[in-house]
């Protein structure tokens, strides 16, 4: 298999990238060649005549394409369409041939348990059947004939069953003898395992120029998948593929992976002199980065590698629990640089305000605005007065003790507060009766002086004189009026005071802290909480 | 706190402190009320009828045992009802309807004379129920009301027995004598005792005191009698005998312990005074240490005949009713008021008018050695009247000379004018130069 890597083949192929690769495109990506690989070429021809045999049910024709193919390139799915192809053909024992070769040319594949199962079973359907149990001997009842068993190396199509319990063993014309008592009943045929339904495997193969790039799937956070050149399965859905190579320009392509098809990707990178590549890591596994600019969201987390426009760069790392970090970085056009970013573990605490209910509130750290809650808010550690107000709720009071790298999120129920309305009523009913009251006294008051200028200037007013009466009762219902609008002023007043439920707050505890991490990425420090 | 809230509360601290001096307390009043110079009593609880109460009063001199300051005799005029009223020194009243088989015996009929019987240190008085012709006694201090049996009968020849009773030492005896009027005699109970005498034929011509059938029945109720030393001989009886349509007089008998004798008339100075002695009162007005004799000429005059009386004499002062006055004369009294030389003369009219209200009734009072002045008083009030007067109220119906003695042995206590009107009794406490009620 000589893999023709002229850029010239490459330029020829360029639009003729692979079957079913989606997106596939055009002639302005210069950089997507089709497969300079001739064998290559010749193992897809053949394949897909194998398949177009496989799908009309000649098995038998289709499984000397899929070995032809494999002649070309030795991929070892072919082998395996090989094997189904023959277990589809009823010859098992060349089905098994081929599990057996494809699991030696890859013995790791995903799918190597369900191979050997499949190999176990196949082995049971050729086994020879065990020997019959020699029934009693009965005169004049001929002994079975040997050889009337279906021959060894005649199994059992898949997906047909043995013979039937109980059914005639015995050879055609050797009825049991007139007259003889009726041979005895042959032991049950043992029952054979049923192969499960198969179908062929399709086949990606991913390459590039320069090879060695790194393949990724759908996006880079899930990290890389594997490098070029790549064969194998994939599942029978749309996946992204991107192809990263340092010194070299990324490529993304959009491909369809189907169980009948071979999908031949060849990607030829061009190289980006213009652009740098960075790779960026962390004492921090997982901070989120940041290039340039925060508002366009997260570009990815630690470890970072890719490709950046040369000139000056602002790096952000962001991690709870740690300081943000900030640097600037010089990427050079064409070269590739590594920064390893130190993130100091934060000095301070957090106190964060959660609950339904404080929705719309306000948090008050030390008689100071913290934040609109629910939310979270960063304080220095010790010891710290809280305050969650919202309008027509009461107030959560509380005081945390923070410590360094310690967040303690307070769950909070605030409780409705009670109507001042009623004690606004009342207290206006308590001025009416008080100035009632007032005004009675001031009646009383008069006709006591009155009686008493009538006494002291000589005027003969008898005891029986109705201003005693009327002075009496009025002072007297003025006190009472006193009373009552002093016990209805007083309840307003409680109702002035007066609150609700308390709010309430459960209070948890979390620890932020760094555990050592090794990676197939490299190494660095996690953060874990404590609870 | 939000600020609503703030102002409430502020305006209720301010309200309570502004309402602390306006808290008011109300036994102030009680305190005025004890102070009031006039104490107006009404009927006490079982009383015959609340509108017909004080139409007949009777100051008693007050008990030995200072047990109350004054009491007095309240009997209703159109039934029976009498009262016991006793004052204590603080000026308060209270009141005892009377009981008993005595007063259950006259069936209804009033008890319209009386006189105290002085000196027993109970108190007692003389009653006459005419319309019953009865006489009784009542002892205050055990609040018993007795019948007086006369030895010899008089009612059967003698209507209204009783319409008039008076005391006094006529005889010379130790013991007072009591003296009962009737329709057309009079009967003095020497020492007290139930035989009586009574004039003779001759001297009631003389002394002519049989009231006119054609009189109304009112002037028939209770006539004037009463005892003192009114002539220069010594004491005598004077019985006042109004006319219908003539004028009436006033007859004047001595007594001994066999006989009764005319001693003379005043006629009515003037031929319109019918009601010439339907009213008297003995007092010195002069200060001359002799009695002076008040004769009401209701309803429109007063005449004042200085002692010693000289039968056949023309009065000495006429006192004319003032204008609005309508049955002028029909109370009087005699006692001193302004704690000088010479008595006071309070002369009432039910009937006058005031301020608008017919027959509010009033008082008059007079004073000086003719009754000509009217305002040489510790207090410049010279009428009385009821400070919350009503029409018809009949004030002045009764006056008397109330004993108010704050603390035993009581000596020549200072008196208090008592005005009676159907539903009330009025005691004045500040006429005179002091208040005498304890404070």
């Amino acid at each position: 298999m000589t893999r023709v890597r002229s850029r010239y083949a490459a330029l020829l192929l360029a639009a003729a990238v692979s079957v079913g690769a989606s997106g596939s495109s055009t002639s302005a990506r210069a950089a997507e060649e089709a497969t300079p690989d001739k064998a290559l070429n010749d193992a897809k021809e053949a394949f897909e005549t194998a398949q177009t045999f496989f799908v009309r049910g000649e098995y038998d024709t289709a499984a000397s394409k899929f070995l032809e193919a494999y002649n070309k390139k030795p991929y070892p799915a072919f082998l395996f369409n090989v094997a189904v192809s023959y277990e589809k053909a009823k010859q098992l024992e060349k089905a098994k041939e081929y599990f057996e070769r494809y699991l030696q040319d890859d013995p790791n594949a995903s799918d190597a348990a369900q191979v050997r199962l499949r190999l176990d079973v196949i082995g049971k359907l050729l086994a020879p059947p065990p020997p019959p149990v020699a029934a009693p001997t009965v005169a004049g009842a001929p002994p079975a004939t040997p050889g009337t068993p279906a021959a060894p190396g005649a199994p059992p199509v898949p997906g047909e069953s043995a013979p039937a319990p109980g059914a005639p063993t015995a050879a055609p014309g050797t009825p049991a003898a007139p007259g003889a008592p009726p041979p005895a009943p042959p032991p049950p045929a043992p029952v054979l395992p049923v192969l499960p339904d198969i179908d062929t495997k399709g086949l990606v193969v991913i390459d590039s120029k320069p090879q060695g790039a790194t393949i990724y799937l759908n996006d880079k956070r899930s990290g890389p998948f594997g490098k070029t050149p790549w064969h194998g399965s994939l599942e029978s859905k749309p996946v992204r593929l991107i192809l990263e190579s340092k010194g070299w320009k990324a490529e993304e392509r959009q491909i369809s992976p189907r169980s009948d098809k071979l999908i031949d990707v060849y990607i030829a990178l061009s190289e980006e002199h213009y652009l740098g590549w960075i790779e960026i890591t962390s004492n921090v596994v997982g901070a989120d980065l940041f290039i340039d600019r925060k508002d366009i969201g997260a570009i990815g987390r630690t470890p970072f590698t890719g490709q950046l426009k040369p000139g000056k760069h602002t790096i952000f790392l962001e991690r709870f629990g740690y300081e943000p970090l900030q640097e600037e970085i010089d990427v050079p056009a064409g070269t590739a640089m590594q920064h390893n970013l130190t993130m100091q573990k934060s000095q301070a605490g957090w106190v964060t305000i959660t609950g339904k209910t404080t929705e719309g509130g306000r948090l008050i750290v030390d008689e100071k605005f913290g934040c609109t809650t629910p939310c979270r808010t960063q304080l220095a550690p010790g010891k710290h007065k809280i305050l969650v107000e919202k309008k027509g709720f009461e107030d959560y009071e509380t005081t945390v003790e923070l410590g360094q790298g310690i967040e303690t999120t307070i769950e909070v129920q605030m409780s409705p507060r009670p109507s001042r309305a009623h004690a606004v009523s009342t207290s206006i009913v308590a001025l009416v009766i008080i100035g009632a009251g007032a005004y009675v006294g001031y009646l009383s008051d008069q006709n006591k002086n009155s009686l008493k200028s009538d006494i002291s200037s000589g005027q003969l007013i008898d005891n029986g004189d109705s201003r005693f009466s009327y002075g009496k009762v009025e002072a007297i219902g003025a006190d009472v009026l006193y009373g009552i609008g002093a016990i209805v002023a007083a309840t307003a007043i409680y109702g002035f005071f007066e609150h609700g439920p308390d709010s309430t707050g459960v209070m948890e505890h979390r620890s932020i802290t760094l555990a050592p991490l090794f990676g197939p990425e490299g190494t660095g420090l996690a953060l874990g909480g404590r609870f | 706190m939000r600020a609503p809230a703030k102002f409430l509360l502020g305006a209720f601290g301010a309200i309570a402190i502004g309402a602390l001096p306006a808290a008011c307390d109300w036994r102030e009043f009680d305190t005025l009320q004890n102070q009031a110079p006039v104490l107006a009593i009404d009927s006490p609880a079982g009383f015959s009828s609340s509108s017909d109460f004080a139409g007949i009063l009777l100051p008693v001199t007050p008990p030995m045992d200072g047990s109350a300051a004054a009491w007095f005799l309240a009997s209703a005029t159109e039934t029976t009802g009498l009262a016991l009223v006793t004052i204590d020194a603080a000026g308060s009243s209270s009141g005892l309807t009377l009981t008993g088989s005595a007063l259950d015996d006259l069936a209804s009929d009033p008890v319209t004379a009386m006189a105290e019987i002085p000196g027993t240190g109970t108190g007692s008085a003389l009653l006459g129920a005419p319309t019953a012709s009865r006489l009784l006694t009542v002892d205050l201090e055990s609040q018993t009301v007795s019948q007086f049996i006369p030895a010899s009968p008089l009612t059967a020849t003698e209507p209204l027995l009783g319409v008039g009773v008076a005391v006094g030492n006529l005889t010379g005896g130790a013991a007072l004598d009591l003296v009962a009027a009737s329709n057309s005699s009079v009967h003095v109970f020497v020492d007290g005792s139930t035989t009586d005498i009574a004039p003779g034929a001759a001297d009631l011509i003389s002394c002519p005191i049989t009231l006119s059938g054609q009189l109304p029945d009112h002037d028939k109720s209770n006539r004037a009698l009463l005892v003192g030393n009114l002539l220069a001989s010594g004491p005598a009886i004077a019985i006042g005998t109004p006319g219908a349509a003539a004028p009436g007089s006033v007859s004047l008998f001595t007594a001994t312990t066999s006989a009764v004798t005319c001693a003379g008339v005043l006629a009515a100075p003037a031929a319109t005074d019918t009601g010439f002695g339907q009213t008297l009162a003995i007092g010195d007005f002069d200060g001359d240490g002799v009695p002076d004799l008040l004769v009401g000429a209701p309803p429109t005059r007063v005449y004042l005949y200085k002692g010693p009386i000289a039968p056949g004499a023309a009065p000495t002062t006429t006192i004319p009713a003032p204008a609005g006055n309508a049955a002028f004369g029909s109370a009087l009294v005699a006692m001193n008021l302004d704690g000088k030389s010479g008595d006071e003369a309070l002369v009432g009219d039910p009937g006058a008018t005031i301020n608008g209200l017919t027959g509010a009734g009033n008082v008059t009072i007079y004073t000086g050695a003719n009754l000509t002045k009217t305002a040489t008083m510790a207090t410049p009030t010279t009428v009385l009247t009821d400070h919350e007067a009503s029409s018809g109220q009949a004030y002045g119906t009764a006056v008397g000379a109330l004993p108010f003695c704050v603390s035993a042995p009581c000596v020549a206590p200072p008196r208090l004018p008592l005005v009676g009107a159907p539903n009330k009794a009025f005691v004045y406490f500040t006429l005179g130069p002091t208040d005498p009620r304890a404070m």
